[in-house]
């Protein structure tokens, strides 16, 4: 049996000039509104634990769906069917009140998700430690920090093993350390079983965790099916509407929100080491120097980095862990890694470098430099693109035509 | 055909009927453990930060009594034809009235007062107007039974709690169809403390029915208030009633308990996206 269901289901909001047009409209049954359709009927089987990743610009009806299938809007038309326990991360800390203490916001919060008292007091201690609030949990909401409030919503939305998982936007919560844990506890109830909608702008991590992907454009599904596919087909769709990903499009930042943080990142070519460097197609060598500190508790991070090019699109990356290579580090848990690219293969244009200080999955990030170096790229030959890859051109000795004698396959015109 | 319409209509009209009175119990006892923690932390909200704190519950309404008993009975000194003293007749109006005003307030604001709860989560939206009809229900009622047990014993002390519970169950439909109003007619918003204030007055609360001139006696009968107040004075005091008295507001409650039923349910799919 599918865990959820949707035959025809879809969802057209009204629009309300005044408050008691509805009012009216609900007691003679005629229509003072104006509609507009957030998704359109659209049919789906979810079978039991996949991941299933939703993809779509803004407006395009994400939210609405996950909404949906999460039970906090009604659909239009068509019907809906989940089974099991429904878990939303749509917006933590429902139901909580400042005044109130860590312990009767964990109960109150539990009640609004539908648990029963019994089951939050068996749930309680676990809840208490994965937050890691301690004697804390006595005092009222209002003064925790915002990394201690958000954990312990965390803690107390996740506190049930869902048989749906519903995740809209983010992965990450609080401070670096609880971002990695709330990351895996969420890839457990995966292993677990459990089956997970998850709604993101970031393709990498869409790409990394699910099973599926939905795309989904003004209301409508656009494309159903494995992540590759439907992800270079999003990428391309983008494209043609010259909009970058919004992963590559963020704003050039350097911060540290992780429990592992870029302390130096250098990017050099031929020697010299620069945010603007002037390079030679297939002659320069780029070179990447990443200088890190982590958490010695924690598996060593892996780095990746991307290179852009002046439309934003994503031209290369490289990973770490991909390449087979672990960070090795200090026992204070720094270290330093560089990654090389002999004989530049991009053809001319200007390109920019992000790097990303990654968990050891390569999936959550903790730390990045976007957009770090700008790489100005000029080349001798007359090639067109942006690559200029490895190749081999190949003509045999000719033997010289015997006179006389015409050649059967090319024939002289 | 037409037969077949009818038959229809009247079901329908009983269906709406029953589920409107059966539905708040259910709602109750599925969603009790849910209950108990909005109504603390309702609670909570209106007390934070106070020096008294919870003492603000009872001490909000007892001033507000003495506030009144203080202008009419030691400035004003009126004075009731009969036996019954005007303390003890102006407190036992005017506490269950403080009930009755306090859940109409809060009905009109209490889906906005927890949207936040509501409008991200899985929520039984059904459950908010118990909010403040359990919560004044509790304190009022408590106040109420304290007052006329020590006035009149403990006999007296279980009428009124079980007139207070009399006058939830009346109240329960009018708190679900003023908290689905206030969403969707803001103004109503702005006229209720007006209304409430007018019927206040139009009500025996301060004075008794006897009091008002001849010509205008018979408009109480338009007033289901002053009903209530009259099976109230009846039930601690002895004072005399009419089977008009019942007849009235038991009509008034089933058509606003169908009312209520209807609109709310309407309205519920739309809630999320009004507010």
């Amino acid at each position: 049996m599918s865990a959820i269901s949707m035959r025809a289901a879809g969802k057209t909001y009204r629009s309300y000039r005044r408050p008691h047009d509805l009012f009216w409209s609900l007691l003679s049954r005629t229509p003072r509104y104006r509609e507009w359709t957030a998704l359109h009927p659209l049919s789906l089987e979810i079978p039991k634990a996949q991941v299933v990743g939703v993809m779509g610009v803004n407006g395009a009806g994400k939210s609405t769906l996950l909404k949906l299938i999460a039970g906090t809007a009604v659909p239009s038309c068509g019907e809906i069917q989940v089974d099991g326990h429904v878990a939303a991360l749509l917006e933590l800390g429902a139901g909580f009140h400042g005044e109130m203490t860590g312990r009767e916001n964990v109960y109150l919060g539990g009640s609004v998700m539908g648990l029963s008292r019994r089951t939050i007091d068996e749930r309680f201690s676990s809840i208490v430690e994965f937050s890691e609030l301690g004697e804390r949990i006595d005092q009222p909401v209002k003064t925790y920090s915002s990394g201690m409030y958000q954990r312990l919503a965390f803690a107390v939305a996740t506190a049930v093993v869902p048989d749906v998982l519903i995740i809209d936007e983010t992965l990450s919560v609080g401070d670096g350390a609880f971002a990695r844990k709330s990351f895996d506890r969420i890839i457990g109830y995966k292993k677990a079983g459990a089956t997970i909608l998850f709604c993101s702008h970031s393709w990498h991590q869409v790409e990394a965790i699910c099973d599926r992907v939905l795309w989904l454009h003004e209301g409508k599904l656009m494309l159903d099916g494995e992540p590759k596919r439907v992800i270079s087909a999003y990428m391309d769709f983008l494209k043609s509407l010259d909009r970058p990903s919004d992963t590559e499009a963020a704003p050039v930042s350097a911060g540290a929100v992780g429990a592992a943080h870029l302390l130096k990142v250098e990017v050099g070519a031929d020697g010299v080491w620069g945010r603007e460097l002037d390079l030679w197609s297939e002659k320069s060598e780029l070179a990447v120097r990443v200088e890190f500190e982590s958490d010695p508790k924690l598996p060593a991070p892996a780095v990746g980095l991307t290179i852009v090019g002046a439309d934003g699109w994503a031209v290369t990356s490289a990973l770490s862990i991909s390449d087979g290579v672990r960070a090795n580090r200090r026992p204070d848990g720094s270290g330093m890694i560089e990654v090389r690219f002999p004989a530049f293969a991009l053809l001319k244009g200007t390109y920019w470098v992000s790097i990303f200080l990654l968990g050891d999955e390569g999936i959550h990030v903790y730390d990045r430099a976007e957009r770090f170096a700008e790489l100005r790229v000029t080349q001798a030959g007359m090639e067109l693109g942006v690559v200029s890859l490895p190749r081999e051109w190949r003509s045999p000795e000719q033997e010289p035509p015997v006179p006389g004698i015409e050649d059967a396959t090319h024939p002289r015109l | 055909m037409i037969l077949k319409r009818a038959v229809w209509f009247i079901r329908g009209i009983f269906r709406a009927f029953f589920g409107g009175l059966v539905d708040p119990f259910r709602i109750a006892v599925r969603e009790r453990e849910l209950l108990y923690l909005l109504i603390r932390r309702d609670f909570v909200a209106r007390t934070s930060g106070t020096v008294i704190g919870w003492g603000w519950m009872i001490a909000q309404p007892a001033l507000q009594v003495v506030g009144f008993w203080f202008l009419l009975e030691l400035v004003l000194q009126v004075r009731l034809p009969g036996r019954v003293s005007y303390l003890e007749y102006y407190l036992t109006g005017i506490l269950p009235w403080l009930m009755l005003n306090e859940i109409l307030m809060r009905s009109v604001y209490v889906l906005d007062e927890f949207s936040p709860i509501f409008k991200k989560s899985r929520f039984p939206l059904s459950v908010l107007p118990l909010v403040p009809v359990l919560s004044a229900g509790m304190i009022h009622a408590s106040i109420f039974a304290l007052v006329a047990g020590a006035l009149g014993g403990l006999a007296d002390a279980a009428t009124a709690l079980a007139l207070s519970a009399g006058m939830l169950l009346w109240l329960l439909p009018a708190a679900y169809l003023f908290s689905i109003t206030g969403v969707m007619l803001r103004d109503f918003r702005q006229i209720l403390p007006f209304l409430l204030n007018l019927a206040m007055y139009v009500t025996p609360i301060m004075y008794l029915p006897e009091m008002l001139p001849q010509a205008i006696k018979p408009a109480l009968a338009f007033n289901p208030f002053a009903d209530l107040m009259a099976l109230i004075h009846a039930g601690l005091q002895g004072l005399s009633w009419d089977s008009g008295n019942v007849f009235r507001p038991v009509v008034l409650w089933a058509v606003l308990l169908l009312l209520s039923r209807i609109l709310f349910r309407r309205a519920e799919p739309y809630v999320r996206e009004m507010l």
